[in-house]
């Protein structure tokens, strides 16, 4: 059974390039949301200070919902990252859910994982820059400048863990939903409508959740601790 | 090769020059998507929903503002109402008290005229009586006269028609007037 990224190989300027299942996924799922903001941007004229639709109302409480989310995150001062993370919180959840529509996750790869995690770190240690100054390398040396190594490793560790936790995850229920479709045909009618509820919804919006909740909580610490 | 699982045209995880390559591209998809969801749904729908609520918020202070002005006016209105009715009370109080000192002078003066009237109408009805008297008197003298001469002319001396007429008077002087 073969639980991989189909790829072609693509010579680009003497580079070999992998032109995955994980990379036609991944269009496939910026092309639906950029449809969809598409759409919203064109019927953003027509909304009313009351909402009238349930289109309106959905928009309206995703938007509020990110944007409270981040303001209590990190702040106020801050909320702007809500343009940042509102984009990775819908790449990730439809990402997890469209193994439900039968293609392959984007983020049961680790591309696609370490991608979303070097964002974060960049972010965490930009944003300590920006707001600690010098303040940001003294804090490798303490409590004492003997931890300098472990300091880093932590700092290290943080990118590894938070893709390698959404990658181990998403490709775990991949492999289990590959596996459970070997079962005889009489069964594939309820059992993997009920797995696929556990590994591509529960899990996929628990997975996105936890993603987004520790890049904010990592960032915001970082500044707060400045 | 550092491939842990590779298999031609599939691979589950690799770390290799490719994992590079493909975390690259993930990152510019995830870019490009970030900012275009950015620029076509988060941002204008953000800018919706907080005009929104400045522009409800503008309402409610100016929907507070103006119970303010209304209350101000209600106060300003029930103070006037309050004014005018103390001003109304005080002129209706003090025209009572006018009429009533009207009144009393004009029952005061009518009494006073009254008492005038009254008072000529006596004096008047005690000189008619006196002139009534007067006539009468010379009524009598004259027809004691009379009476007096038949009788002389009849005997009588002297004495006795003195006696008469004195008797006459003295009758005369009795009467009483009345009316």
């Amino acid at each position: 059974m073969d639980f991989g990224s189909k790829y072609i190989p693509i010579e680009i300027g003497g580079l070999t390039v992998r032109l995955s299942e994980t990379i036609i996924d991944t269009w496939i799922v910026m092309a639906v949301l950029i449809v969809l903001a598409i759409i919203v941007r064109i019927k953003l004229n027509r909304f009313t200070d009351v909402p009238q639709t349930r289109f309106q109302n959905f928009i309206e409480t995703i938007v509020e919902s990110m944007d409270n989310f981040v303001e209590s995150s990190m702040g106020v001062k801050y909320k702007y990252f809500g343009n940042w993370f509102f984009g990775v919180f819908a790449f990730i959840l439809l990402s997890n859910l469209s193994g439900l529509f039968g293609f392959r996750p984007p983020t049961a790869d680790l591309g696609t994982t370490a991608a979303l995690a070097l964002t974060t770190f960049v972010l965490i240690h930009f944003m300590g820059i920006i707001t600690g100054k010098l303040g940001y390398f003294k804090g490798y040396f303490e409590p004492i400048p003997f931890l300098l190594p472990l300091n880093i490793i932590s700092e290290i560790a943080t990118p590894v863990s938070l893709s390698f936790r959404l990658f181990g995850n998403i490709l775990g229920g991949s492999i289990i939903m590959g596996l459970v479709y070997t079962i005889p045909m009489w069964l594939r009618v309820w059992v993997p409508s009920v797995l696929h509820i556990y590994f591509d919804v529960f899990a996929g919006c628990l997975q996105t959740f936890v993603f987004v909740m520790l890049s904010m909580a990592f960032i915001g610490d970082k500044i707060s601790e400045e | 090769m550092n491939s842990f699982f590779l298999t031609v045209g599939s691979y589950v995880l690799t770390l290799d020059k490719s994992l590079l390559i493909d975390i690259a591209i993930q990152l510019l998809n995830t870019c490009v998507l970030c900012a275009i969801l950015s620029f076509l749904l988060y941002k204008p729908v953000l800018k919706f929903m907080n005009a929104r609520k400045e522009r409800i918020a503008g309402d409610l202070k100016n929907a507070e503002i103006t119970m303010q002005n209304a209350n101000e006016k209600l106060k300003e209105y029930n103070d006037l109402i309050a004014e005018m009715q103390a001003k109304r009370n005080g002129i209706f109080e003090q025209y009572t008290k006018e009429a009533n000192e009207n009144k009393q002078l004009i029952i005061e003066e009518a009494k006073r005229e009254a008492n005038e009237i009254k008072a000529r109408a006596k004096l008047q009805i005690e000189r008619e009586q006196e002139k009534a008297k007067d006539k009468i008197r010379l009524e009598i003298i004259e027809t004691s006269n009379l009476i007096a001469s038949k009788v002389i002319a009849g005997a009588l001396d002297d004495k006795k028609q003195t006696k008469l007429i004195d008797e006459c008077i003295k009758d005369l002087g009795d009467v009483k007037w009345e009316g």
